[in-house]
């Protein structure tokens, strides 16, 4: 187990240098010369140059590329062309906050996710299964900042009991994780139930209903059990998106996380901060991947035992 | 000699969109108390829906018993709840299966899926429950039994695993076993072993088997009793010897006549002509009419019923009226 | 065991055996078999039927078709312009006069949200039609020579799959500028991966069949057999991925417009329209309403109208 573990991680760090390299030169490419975004307006052209200079951004590219990387092996992640204090510190300040909405998100829409996928799937044919499916078809094609838009209207807005914009506490975490996670939920029902209706075909429950136990029994300590599997790789899945991915979210609750420092960073040509923000995404991603394979070879003996 | 199991007219429809199939349209059995029967038929001729509906294991699917009874120790078992059918499965009526690969949980351990077995229907404490498993284990053959408990089907072969499925079937000590073609999917070796195990485990435990199969060379070899089957019905039924030495009707005799034998010059194979029909689409009077090279006009337009050719042999066949038998 | 042939010659029969079973009219069972004979079932037949039973899914594929006729004929139908003011009647409820009200220049809702349909079909099929032809061009390529060529194209995948859709989407939108054009690229290229993978499994899968082997062994063109053999089997696959990304598709597009990075104004793009509704939350909710069921009820009818066919397509499926 350790040693797949391990080998698993020295696989990552080749594809993390790939993809760190990737961005460094595509963020380049976006038009925009930052060096006078930071002069400001009035600056004349000898202000820019030196601005250019004082950011570094005047060496030849193969030069920046080998200071970030340096950089980032002792843990530096650069300064930000935007606020002028370290990279880290930005990320720093707004991680505990995509953290807490990520996992609220994932947490209740895991649960009433399997949940309604397994009904769903174990009543499949009748009402129980049209209407889940009926929900979660609906989960997946509603617009996530409508969503944000019709809960703050009823519930912030007319009844005030939560907040509208901002991170303090977790009233302020409620109407955002509601909204990233309907979609989310509705991904996992989906899922779930289409493979619990193949477990539930498996030969292996057709011994279990022949030795007399509870049809409980049979749905979940053994099709769900060996459902387990894909369905954990669809809320890692799940989980590396909501970790980067909740830009729009952000965006209508005014919610200060990653995503929403991204979109500023992306506008005013921070290269710093997309680097380091781009190359956060992609390691947790990895680091998702790796977590889902352990616990893939934790639920599956055929792996753990080999 | 009583009898321990009796399906007595047995109609197992499924109700699909479109039209109803009957797969089992009158099928009357008799299971003798610490026997063994076998249930021959080609695939479709409803062998194992019967035992499917002696089992109550139709829920989910959209079979239902139409019509008739199954009766164990003379009590009705189909007209009974839910909850009841529930406690009599594993528990007085077990069941094996024809695919040991795929039969096992893979991801509980052996010991965990036969102690599941034994905590559901007897309230005694999980350390005696690991030891009625294990014992039923040892007593199937395996070796290394105590490292066995704590393995997962992938360590086992398939004739482990069989094992494992008839150590779970028989450790609450049922009054019936269902076989369902338990050796089809194993090797010729392993299925004399198996067939071997089954039979002493028999007498030890006092099971009585219903042992369906295709294949008549295992009838011959574990099987006390004989049903044949056909499109749903029972076509001839009796001891094993009579059924072999003086089949009666003509599918009976076809099959009989399509084994191939040692020591025959080799020529064609015999086979019976034509093949079983459409669910959707039976045809009228007796099923086995078109392709019976004795049919008659009678047999085309009118099923016929059983006659009793002495001795517990019965046939379902117009031509024996001819031969003196009684309807 | 007795001789079998011995209790055959013991029976007599009134009728000789060798008279063939068939007799019209005196015989029940050939009337049994001409029905048997008419009941064919053929894979497109089972498909259609599998498909006309699901009701949703006809619903959805009408309302698809709806969506199409008002894509094209909207803008002539339409009650007002799309940008035409008027200071006299902004921010109104809606009303007889208009149906989805007004926004904060007069303009009139309904009409701006029917002709913004055009937009979000266009941008949508666009965007996933390219996206499905690389893809699946890509996807052959590499399943079927295996090698340098997939490691390349599988790795390029990974690499694109391992970031969540919207930032890959505002990365090149970022590149790129802003705009529906780039919206459509940017769409493009993230769904590319997508049908790639799939093609490539399929492509994998077929590749092993009866059917290529045979043709190889006839001399047939590596082209020919990618595009006869192994392209027709991967079909359904790629009809249903097709129509479930469109949903991503207008919801990705409509999710940039929102954030200022795709549609710019006037254009009535929904998206657009609701990152209006904001600032008028309280006083006019229908600016935020109407918009969102247009998307809604859009991106939902493509969702059903792919879960059915997946259905119907599926072989798995039986009754």
């Amino acid at each position: 187990m350790l040693k797949y573990t391990c080998r698993r991680i020295l696989g990552m760090i080749p594809t993390l240098l790939i993809v760190v390299t990737f961005v460094f030169f595509f963020v380049r490419l976006i038009p925009g010369d930052p060096a006078r975004l930071v002069a400001g307006e009035q600056a004349t052209l000898e202000d820019v140059e030196n601005v250019r200079i004082a950011l570094g951004l005047d060496q030849p590219i193969p030069v920046q590329y080998a200071k970030y990387i340096t950089g980032l092996v002792k843990g530096d992640l650069g300064t930000s062309l935007r606020t002028k204090r370290p990279v880290t510190e930005e990320i720093g300040d707004r991680y505990g906050n995509t953290l807490k909405l990520t996992f609220s998100s994932l947490i209740w829409s895991t649960i009433v996710g399997v949940a309604l996928g397994v009904w769903s799937g174990t009543h499949r044919g009748k009402w129980q299964d049209y209407s889940g499916m009926a929900l979660a078809v609906s989960g997946i094609s509603l617009p996530s900042f409508w969503v944000g838009f019709l809960l703050i209207s009823a519930f912030a807005v007319k009844l005030g009991w939560f907040p509208t914009t901002g991170a303090d506490g977790i009233s302020s975490l409620v109407l955002p994780s509601i909204t990233l996670g309907v979609s989310i939920a509705a991904v996992i029902a989906r899922f779930t139930r289409s493979s619990i209706i193949e477990t539930m075909q498996e030969d292996y429950v057709r011994t279990a209903r022949a030795k007399g136990l509870a049809e409980n029994v049979v749905i979940w300590k053994h099709a769900f059990r060996n459902s387990m599997l894909s369905v954990v790789t669809v809320v890692g899945l799940q989980f590396g998106f909501l970790l980067g991915g909740a830009v729009i979210t952000e965006a209508v609750f005014a919610f200060p996380g990653l995503g929403s420092l991204l979109i500023e960073s992306v506008n005013y040509r921070d290269y710093p901060a997309i680097q380091s923000l781009i190359l956060i995404f992609s390691l947790q991603f990895i680091i998702i991947n790796l977590l889902v394979d352990v616990l893939y070879a934790v639920l599956n003996p055929e792996i753990k035992l080999k | 000699m009583d009898n321990i199991l009796e399906i007595k007219n047995l109609h197992t429809y499924f109700y699909m969109d479109d039209c109803v199939i009957k797969s089992v349209d009158g099928v009357d059995i008799e299971l003798k108390r610490g026997s063994t029967l076998g249930i021959v038929g080609e695939s479709g001729s409803g062998k194992s829906v019967t035992s499917l509906s002696i089992m109550g294991l139709l829920i989910g699917t959209r079979g239902k018993v139409a019509e008739g009874g199954i009766y164990l120790d003379g009590k009705d078992i189909v007209h009974i709840s839910e909850e009841d059918k529930r406690k009599l499965r594993g528990n007085q009526v077990s069941m094996i299966f024809q695919e040991p690969m795929t039969s096992l949980n893979p991801v509980m351990t052996i010991g965990d899926q036969i102690i599941e077995g034994v905590l559901q229907h007897e309230q005694i404490s999980k350390e005696e429950a690991f030891n009625k498993a294990q014992d039923m284990l040892r007593l199937t053959g395996v070796p290394r039994v105590e490292k066995m408990m704590h393995e997962y089907p992938f360590q086992l072969s398939g004739g482990q695993r069989q094992r494992v499925m008839i150590a779970m079937a028989l450790v609450c000590k049922p009054k019936i076993l269902i076989a369902d073609e338990p050796t089809t999917a194993l090797d010729v070796t392993i299925q004399a072993q198996i067939l071997d195990l089954m039979n002493n485990l028999k007498k030890e435990i006092g099971t009585s088997i219903l042992f369906i199969t295709h294949d008549l060379g295992v009838v011959a070899e574990v099987c006390d009793d004989v049903a044949v089957m056909y499109c749903g019905r029972v076509v001839e039924k009796g001891d094993v010897k009579s059924i072999f030495a003086k089949p009666s009707h003509p599918y009976t005799k076809g099959l009989l006549a399509s084994i191939p034998r040692l020591g025959n010059r080799a020529q064609e194979l015999t086979t019976i002509p034509g093949n079983v029909p459409n669910p959707k689409y039976m045809p009228a009077g007796c099923k086995f009419s078109p392709r019976c090279s004795f049919a008659t006009d009678k047999c085309r337009q009118q099923e016929p019923g059983f006659y009793d050719l002495g001795g517990g042999h019965f046939s379902k066949c117009w031509l024996c009226a001819e031969k003196g038998g009684e309807a | 065991m007795a001789d079998v042939k011995d209790v055959d010659k013991k029976t007599t029969t009134p009728q000789d055996a060798k008279t063939p079973a068939v007799k019209p009219a005196a015989n029940p069972q050939a009337a049994i078999s001409e029905k048997e004979k008419a009941d064919i079932r053929t894979p497109m037949s089972e498909v259609i039927r599998k498909f006309k039973k699901q009701k949703n899914s006809v619903v959805a594929l009408g309302f698809v078709g709806l969506l199409v006729l008002i894509a094209i004929i909207g803008y002539y139908l339409v009650p007002y312009g799309i940008n035409q003011y008027d200071y006299s009647s902004i921010l109104e409820s809606p009303s007889s006069k208009h149906l989805f009200g007004t926004d904060e220049f007069g303009r009139d809702l309904f009409s701006r949200i029917i002709c913004g349909t055009r937009i979000s079909l266009a941008v949508g099929l666009s965007a996933v039609t390219v996206g499905a032809v690389c893809g699946t061009i890509l996807g052959l390529l590499s399943g079927y020579y295996g090698g340098w060529i997939d490691s390349l194209i599988m790795r390029i995948c990974d690499t694109l799959f391992a970031f969540p859709g919207i930032i890959l989407a505002i990365a090149i939108v970022a590149i790129l500028g802003s705009g529906l054009y780039n919206v459509v690229i940017a769409v493009a290229v993230f769904s590319t991966p997508t049908f790639a993978r799939l093609v490539r499994s399929r492509t994998l899968a077929l590749k092993e069949s009866v059917f290529v082997q045979a043709a190889l062994n006839l001399g047939a063109s590596d082209a020919r057999i990618l595009f006869k053999h192994i392209l027709p089997g991967a079909i359904p696959e790629i009809i249903v991925q097709y129509t479930m990304s469109i949903g991503t598709s207008i919801l990705t597009a409509s999710g940039l417009s929102f954030l200022g990075m795709g549609a710019q104004p006037p254009t009535p793009e929904w998206g657009l329209l609701l990152s209006n509704g904001r600032t008028y939350l309280l006083t006019s909710f229908h600016i935020t309403l109407f918009p969102g069921l247009a998307i809604f009820f859009t991106v939902l009818s493509f969702n059903i109208l792919g879960d059915g066919l997946r259905d119907a397509l599926d072989p798995k499926l039986t009754d």
